[in-house]
């Protein structure tokens, strides 16, 4: 049973320190040094409150259904991506934007667009900002990451083998190590001849039409956004940069799997992108694991996002619609009216899952 | 024999003679530090009190000042430049600051950072350009971490690199602190030594005629490698002098410092490991039931109605469950088994004690008893009278009690006695028959134990935590890691001089009274 608190003096105190830095950043006053200064703060404040988070994110169980925002770096209040959330569980947590983004400021990293980089942060601080503004003791920001990263060398074993051991899979029909793969595959053509089509369609990194692209445009497209590509080729293979474009995503989703098994999180996966590779990890995770007992959880909040047009309910106020998804229980109605349909809901086609949706949307919202 | 320094400064002639005992006592205590700790004979006894030498003869001028919690901080941008640099590089640089800094401002008692985040704007620009016109910026980049643009933003300007991050900032602060908690390391002495040179070069200190070693000490210090023999000389003489330097009124920098560095690091506890092993052979314990089944089987019809016999096989037995609980259920390491030593201990001088005495009280195996049911008859009795709530999921058993409180005659014959049994304390009782050393050694220090005294606890229920930015604090030990010593040696240690005081009363098999004599020496 957690103790929420601790959790809601911080999300106050964390408040208060952004507070002193929205103004400048919204006028756009901020120089890089600012950033970093900030960045130290934030880093400082996270820093003198472990204790209280760890404590918090290792007495959380499944009943008290936490979601955590998964694939996304910020909740998107503008376009109500707080809503999508809603049906998913009783607390929302989501990681801490201005940690997750502070890698990307390192002065060592040359290769990075710090243009791109900067018009990217002011957006999610904003919307970090305001989320703590109006929905603090709703919603807790929360550098979920970092506190699992904290002395935690098998994580990072772990994501590491894993996604190697995910890309060597790719090529099951070679038997070669990373570095003879990089040596045979010179050209993305090359890799791309030797994918199975099946492989080749989950094979995305910006939207589900990716697949109908070329593979060369795809990783050249998502790797360009932020970073300098032209640095990255001179310092990589193909091969390499193959696996960077790929690696992104299979150490999210193995990081989400994780994240949510040790702290017994919801993961609640907005990007369609981050949910195909987390669908792909997941597909080959013990029939025991908690993590599969919450995949129903987890395929119904996406189906969720995906089909339901929250406009509609931007007039009943977020707290009034999330109340009425919680105290009528409406998740789990679905979940076994889906059941008594399909007992295995993801092979329930979505028009389907969609009707079912809004007939009982329609029951508890005008 | 002390010399006195002498001290020119308005601020320090009107309380010369609070800060002249000052002095006196930092110096004394500088050379006491290396000295011999006081025997027990030393201290003075006054109302229950043993005092300490020192406290009995200072009383409350004594005030102590601690390096690590209140000046290190203040210094450690010193630190970090020595550190950085390597000592003789670094005590050049600093001298070279000091003289600039001296020359600039005449009111800067001492170069500690309390007093320049003190200084007005034009001050603290000069300080940190006369320091950066002699290091790289980067040496006091880990400063930044605690202090942030809020409380200096000129400092951070200066001092801040953005290539290195803040963990980086916070490792080399907490190594720099490593070296320089112990007030006493080389690195804390070069440090206390720039600050007495900075008094020196401000024309604060003088030195009379006579203070040979003193000022050799200051002259020749920075000259002199410190695995050279004459700076065993030099060190405390440099200490001392420091010692006598500090103003606490200017000295708010510490606690913040110590606070930020020490919310932004985590506790590394580290927690003891016994490394004795110990051959346990359970054959005392096994040879003990022996005797009390051996004893009791030839003495029915005393133990019919003879309390003597009943006492002292009841005694016996105490104890031998005791040692089995503590044994057969791995207690050996446990808090509970230094209380339950304790009981062995005690139920053993018992004994003692009443067979010194029986001769002059014939019945004092009769008192003992009524002694202890006395005791249990005034729970019964308050229970009755004040405690509805006793029900039976409470581990006293009030209907048991009052049976045995009423099982010989009745309560209302029984008196309650609310003194130490026989009258006399349990000290005078171990003096009595000779085993002044139980009480002094395990006596005492097991007590600690049972009531709960912050000794045990610290002992038992803390943790060191071994995060040099946490100034070696205690936490407490909620994941059971530290196990306590193994009590079994002291526990057979007891039981057979249990035994063998029993087996001169009665008599036991021949070849067990040997394995207890064997055992006892």
């Amino acid at each position: 049973m957690i103790e929420l608190r601790p959790i809601r003096r911080i999300q106050n105190e964390y408040f208060a320190l952004l507070n002193q830095y929205i103004d400048l950043i919204k006028g756009k006053q901020f120089e890089y040094k600012d950033y970093l200064h900030m960045i130290d703060d934030v880093s400082i404040f996270w820093k003198k409150n472990i204790e209280k988070m760890e404590y918090f994110l290792e007495n959380i169980e499944f009943e008290d259904e936490c979601v955590y925002l998964a694939g996304a770096m910020w909740i998107d209040l503008d376009n109500l991506g707080h809503y999508e959330m809603a049906i998913s569980g009783k607390q929302l947590i989501y990681n801490d934007p201005i940690m997750k983004l502070s890698t990307f400021f390192n002065p060592k990293l040359d290769e990075v667009r710090l243009d791109e980089t900067i018009k990217y942060f002011n957006k999610v601080f904003i919307d970090c900002y305001n989320v703590l503004e109006l929905y603090r003791d709703k919603i807790f920001v929360i550098p979920v990451s970092f506190i699992f990263n904290i002395d935690n060398q098998v994580r990072e074993d772990v994501l590491q083998s894993g996604s190697k051991s995910y890309i060597l899979n790719l090529f099951t029909h070679d038997q070669m190590s990373f570095e003879e793969l990089s040596e045979k595959y010179k050209t993305f053509e090359s890799i791309e001849e030797s994918l199975s089509n099946v492989i080749l369609d989950r094979i995305i990194f910006y939207d589900i039409s990716d697949n109908k692209r070329p593979l060369r445009v795809r990783i050249e497209s998502n790797l360009s956004r932020m970073f300098n590509y032209k640095l990255l080729r001179t310092r990589m293979s193909e091969f390499q940069l193959f696996s960077m474009a790929m690696n992104n995503f299979i150490l999210q989703s193995i990081d989400i799997l994780l994240i949510s098994s040790s702290y017994h999180l919801i993961p609640f996966i907005r990007s369609d992108v981050v949910f195909n590779y987390y669908l792909l990890i997941t597909g080959g995770v013990n029939e025991e694991s908690p993590i599969k007992e919450i995949s129903e959880v987890i395929h119904i909040s996406y189906m969720f996002r995906k089909i339901v047009d929250f406009g509609r309910f931007n007039d009943v106020g977020f707290e009034c619609f999330w109340e009425t998804l919680i105290n009528n229980n409406v998740r789990q109605r679905l979940i076994d009216e889906l059941k008594s349909i399909n007992r295995n809901i993801m092979d329930i086609k979505p028009e389907i899952v969609a009707s079912c949706i809004y007939n009982l949307l329609d029951k508890y919202y005008d | 024999m002390v010399k006195i320094l002498y001290l020119r400064n308005e601020q320090f002639e009107s309380r010369t003679a609070g800060t002249i005992s000052q002095i006196i006592s930092s110096l004394i205590l500088e050379v006491y530090s290396v000295m011999n700790k006081s025997k027990l004979k030393d201290h003075k006894f006054n109302k229950g009190v043993l005092y300490t030498p020192w406290n009995y003869m200072m009383g409350e001028q004594l005030s102590l000042s601690s390096w690590a919690k209140d000046w290190l901080p203040e210094y450690i941008w010193i630190g970090l430049i020595l550190k950085y640099y390597g000592r003789n590089v670094g005590l050049t640089k600093m001298s070279t600051i000091m003289e600039m800094l001296r020359k600039k401002d005449k009111e800067l008692l001492c170069p500690s950072i309390s007093e320049i985040l003190s200084m007005d704007k034009s001050k603290k620009e000069f300080f940190y350009d006369t320091i950066l016109n002699n290091i790289e910026p980067i040496v006091l980049t880990p400063l930044t971490s605690v202090i942030r643009p809020k409380d200096c933003s000129l400092f951070t300007d200066k001092f801040t690199i953005i290539e290195i991050n803040i963990n980086e900032k916070i490792e080399k602060i907490t190594d720099c602190i490593d070296d320089l908690l112990n007030h006493q390391s080389n690195e804390s002495t070069d440090i206390r030594f720039l600050i007495v040179w900075f008094s020196i070069l401000k024309e604060k200190i003088f030195f009379t005629e006579g203070l040979d070693v003193t000022t050799e000490a200051v002259s020749q210090y920075a000259f002199t490698e410190h695995d050279n023999e004459k700076m065993r000389m030099y060190r405390p003489s440099i200490r001392s002098l420091e010692m006598g330097l500090r103003n606490k009124e200017i000295n708010f920098f510490s606690n913040h410092f110590w606070k930020e560095i020490g919310m932004m690091t985590k506790c590394t506890p580290i927690y003891m490991e016994d490394n004795i092993t110990m051959d346990y052979s359970n054959q005392l314990f096994e040879d003990s039931k022996k005797a009390i089944e051996y004893i009791v089987s030839n003495n029915k019809e005393a133990l019919l109605n003879q309390s003597k016999i009943r006492v002292i096989t009841g005694l016996l037995t105490y104890v031998l469950k005791i040692y089995d609980e503590i044994v057969s259920n791995n207690l050996q390491n446990s808090i509970i088994s230094r209380g339950a030593f304790r009981t062995m201990v005690e139920t053993y001088i018992n004994l003692k004690y009443m067979l010194k005495n029986e001769k002059d009280s014939p019945l004092i195996y009769d008192i003992f008893e009524d002694y202890g049911l006395g005791k249990y008859k005034y729970v019964v009795v308050q229970t009755r009278e004040k405690h509805d709530e006793i029900n039976e999921f409470h581990h006293v058993r009030i209907p048991i009690i009052e049976a045995l409180v009423n099982y010989d005659k009745g309560e209302e014959f029984r008196d309650m006695d609310t003194r130490m049994f026989d009258n006399v304390n349990i000290r005078s009782k171990f003096e009595q028959v000779d085993e002044k050393e139980l009480y002094d050694l395990y006596y005492e220090y097991d007590t600690n134990y049972s009531h709960g005294f912050w000794g045990a606890i610290m002992e038992s229920s803390m943790l060191v935590c071994d995060n040099p930015a946490h100034n070696y604090h205690f936490i407490p030990d909620i994941r059971n890691d530290q196990k306590l010593s193994d009590i079994r040696y002291d526990c057979n240690m007891i039981l057979s001089k249990l035994m063998n005081t029993v087996s001169k009363i009665y008599e036991i098999p021949g070849n067990l009274k040997k394995s207890f004599e064997e055992s006892h020496d």
